[in-house]
């Protein structure tokens, strides 16, 4: 019995060895397959316009900035959680950040006349005005390694650093500059910052240009690997609470130089006006000279060919005269009235018609 | 037993199949011990990440303090306990605060600090935690800001006038103030402190909005008053101008008459030269046409020279002289 059971199970046995074996041959090479997936997944690349960072258990790998700043392309590492590899974008390329903190759109509908700066943010200006501006900066990340390993959340930074900067800057112009962006260098402290002689002395200063160094001081002062490459301002203008007026000061503007040109449009044409005027004067007393003098030479010669006659026989072309005139006059008035010797004549106002 | 009895069957198979089997147990306990290994292995140790430090503790007492990055064993976890510090550089904001200034202005500041952990231990002892350190930054920052504020009036952080700014010796002097406690007391290193937000509380926003709005409407309506006082101006000086030429006008053509008559004059007085008593009757005859319009009433007597002659009365004086009368000109007594 006992013989019987061993036998039996003697047989057995190498049927479930063989499938064990079997078994684990097959994990084997599941284990193996596995384990080469396993290594090749340390097996990475950089993107394009990135630059990576190999950290070995943590520790970066490489001793020059040569050796540890990887290029874009496959990268040689052990698998998780031996190797990390870290992508930073590299020097070239431009990273843009917006900063939207001091400013609100001026399409929002306005409550009171107040704001809580608390929530919704501005800049007061050195003339002490509120504006409020909407800033975008666009950098490149100089030092990947200060950067990515040294500083927690640089953009962040980055963001606030310039807000920063903005602040002060605009507290110290006037607001006028601001919404111009960019103001005269009036002051004898900023001359005598420059070389004298400097092409530059002259030049007004940019708002932008202000800020970026401002905030470039800055963030080289905490070595946090960025260098700003422009700083713009997207949006500037006095709250909405306020706006309303600084429109009208634009719309007078525009109304003055309207008004300015209407004036000289209506001065013009009065001038036009009067030298049209003056030739009609003129060319009316050259007509009326030309006239009075031809009148007078007619006239002239009219007497001097009486006076002919009237040498020859004196009483005859007077007493002809005299009748030619009669007739004439009897001739044109429209009424004659006669009167006996001794008849008087009153003539009342009324019947006066003056003829000029 | 088994093998036993198994090897009495078929000897020779027998042996090498075992000693395949064998080989094969080995490379399995190895495999096992392997994974027994890493897992053991990964119990107990650490590593620490650039830019970050890490505590190691003992039953909760601090042990070690690791600040090179790289790969470290430990005693595995009822034992001893890694804390990692992350020492890169962070950047902080206070929340707003009401600050009065030297010169008692009342103005909202928020500032920023830019700190790290300079003594992983002490940070660890004292705070532990990012947030917990800026809690406490908080305060220091706080009593920093309204402790200089104190010291500085108003117009040296909000000014046109360049010479009174004094924005970084503010800066300076708060991160001087803060810097040596935060250092001594919880082991972090500020590196700035700013002024991020400078602005109105509410309730003076509502004065400044006003004196904006006030001072441009009053520019608007002097910019009106200058526009239209300027193209007045304009007007005005087209009008003069104008008038100017109107008046050469006039002197041109009142010489161009002037001359006229002159000339004309001339030419009568040669002709008066001539005979002057007969140019004296020959222009009385004129005067007399020239009187006698066609609304003319002319009142004649009849005892006059022609006219006794056609009354046949013989009176008359003689038929020279004037005794016919303009148009209305009364009966020339």
């Amino acid at each position: 019995m006992n013989t019987q059971k061993n036998k039996k199970h003697g047989r057995e046995r190498p049927v479930i060895f063989q499938g064990l074996e079997v078994g684990i041959k097959m994990f084997r090479w599941v284990v193996l397959g596995l384990f080469i997936l396993f290594l090749i997944t340390g097996i990475q690349n950089v993107q394009s316009g990135n630059v990576g960072l190999l950290l070995r258990f943590g520790r970066l790998v490489g001793n020059t900035p040569g050796t540890q700043v990887h290029s874009p392309g496959l990268v040689l590492a052990w698998p998780a959680p031996i190797d990390e590899l870290k992508e930073v974008p590299d020097q070239v390329k431009e990273v843009e950040a917006e900063i939207q903190e001091v400013w609100r759109p001026l399409s929002e509908t306005v409550a009171v006349d107040k704001i809580d700066p608390t929530i919704e943010g501005y800049c007061i200006t050195g003339d002490q005005n509120i504006v409020q501006i909407k800033a975008i900066v666009k950098f490149r990340i100089d030092d990947p390694i200060r950067y990515k390993l040294m500083t927690n959340n640089p953009d962040g930074m980055l963001a606030d650093l310039v807000l920063s900067s903005l602040s002060q800057t605009v507290a110290q112009w006037k607001i006028d500059d601001v919404l111009n962006l960019q103001r005269e260098p009036t002051t004898d402290t900023l001359k005598a910052e420059r070389e004298p002689g400097d092409a530059a002395s002259n030049q007004p200063e940019v708002l932008a240009e202000v800020v970026q160094q401002v905030t470039q001081e800055k963030l080289d002062q905490l070595n946090v690997g960025i260098k700003i490459a422009k700083v713009e301002f997207t949006e500037k203008h006095p709250p909405r609470h306020v706006i309303s007026a600084f429109r009208k000061v634009q719309g007078a503007k525009i109304a003055i130089e309207t008004m300015k040109n209407e004036a000289e449009g209506r001065a013009t044409r009065r001038i036009l006006q009067a030298k049209a005027d003056r030739n009609t004067m003129v060319d009316d007393a050259r007509k009326y000279a030309a006239k009075v003098e031809s009148q007078a030479k007619a006239d002239a010669s009219v007497f001097n060919r009486l006076h002919e006659e009237y040498k020859k026989n004196p009483e005859q072309i007077r007493n002809q005269l005299r009748m030619e005139t009669l007739n004439y006059i009897i001739r044109n008035v429209s009424k004659l009235n006669f009167l006996g010797p001794k008849a008087r004549v009153i003539i009342s106002d009324s019947e006066v018609e003056k003829k000029p | 037993m088994n093998a036993h009895h198994h090897h009495t069957d078929n000897q020779d198979g027998d042996m090498l199949e075992q000693r395949g089997s064998i080989l094969g147990y080995l490379v399995y306990l190895l495999f096992a011990v392997i994974v027994i290994g890493l897992l053991v292995a990964y119990g107990s140790s650490f590593q620490v990440t650039e830019g970050h430090g890490a505590i190691v503790t003992r039953f909760g007492d601090p042990v070690r303090t690791v600040t090179d990055p790289g790969f470290y064993w430990k005693w595995p976890v009822p034992i001893e306990q890694v804390h990692a510090i992350d020492m890169r550089t962070r950047f902080y904001n206070p929340p707003f605060s009401n600050t009065t200034t030297r010169d008692q202005k009342v103005i909202v500041l928020r500032t920023y600090a830019v700190w790290q952990v300079k003594d992983p231990l002490l940070f660890f002892q004292s705070v532990g935690t990012p947030e917990a350190a800026e809690n406490k930054l908080d305060g220091m920052t706080l009593n920093a800001k309204n402790f200089i504020m104190g010291k500085y009036d108003l117009e040296s952080l909000v000014s046109t006038d360049p010479t009174k700014i004094q924005t970084r010796n503010i800066e300076k002097d708060m991160l001087e103030k803060v810097r040596p406690e935060a250092l001594s007391k919880f082991g972090i290193a500020v590196e700035q402190i700013g002024i991020k937000r400078i602005a109105y509380s509410k309730q003076n926003t509502s004065a400044a909005l006003a004196q904006m709005k006030a001072k441009r409407e009053r520019e608007a309506s002097d910019l009106r008053a200058e526009g239209e006082r300027k193209a007045a101006a304009i007007e005005n000086k087209g009008m003069v101008e104008a008038e100017d030429i109107i008046k050469t006008g006039r002197e041109e053509a009142g010489k161009t008459l002037g001359d006229a008559e002159r000339e004309a004059a001339a030419i009568y007085a040669k002709a008066q030269n001539l005979d002057p008593d007969f140019y004296l009757f020959w222009q009385a005859m004129n005067v007399n046409r020239a009187a006698s319009g066609s609304k003319a009433t002319l009142i004649l007597r009849t005892n006059r020279w022609p006219f006794n002659e056609v009354f046949g009365i013989s009176d008359g004086p003689d038929p020279p002289s004037e005794k016919t009368t303009p148009a209305d000109e009364e009966g020339s007594e």
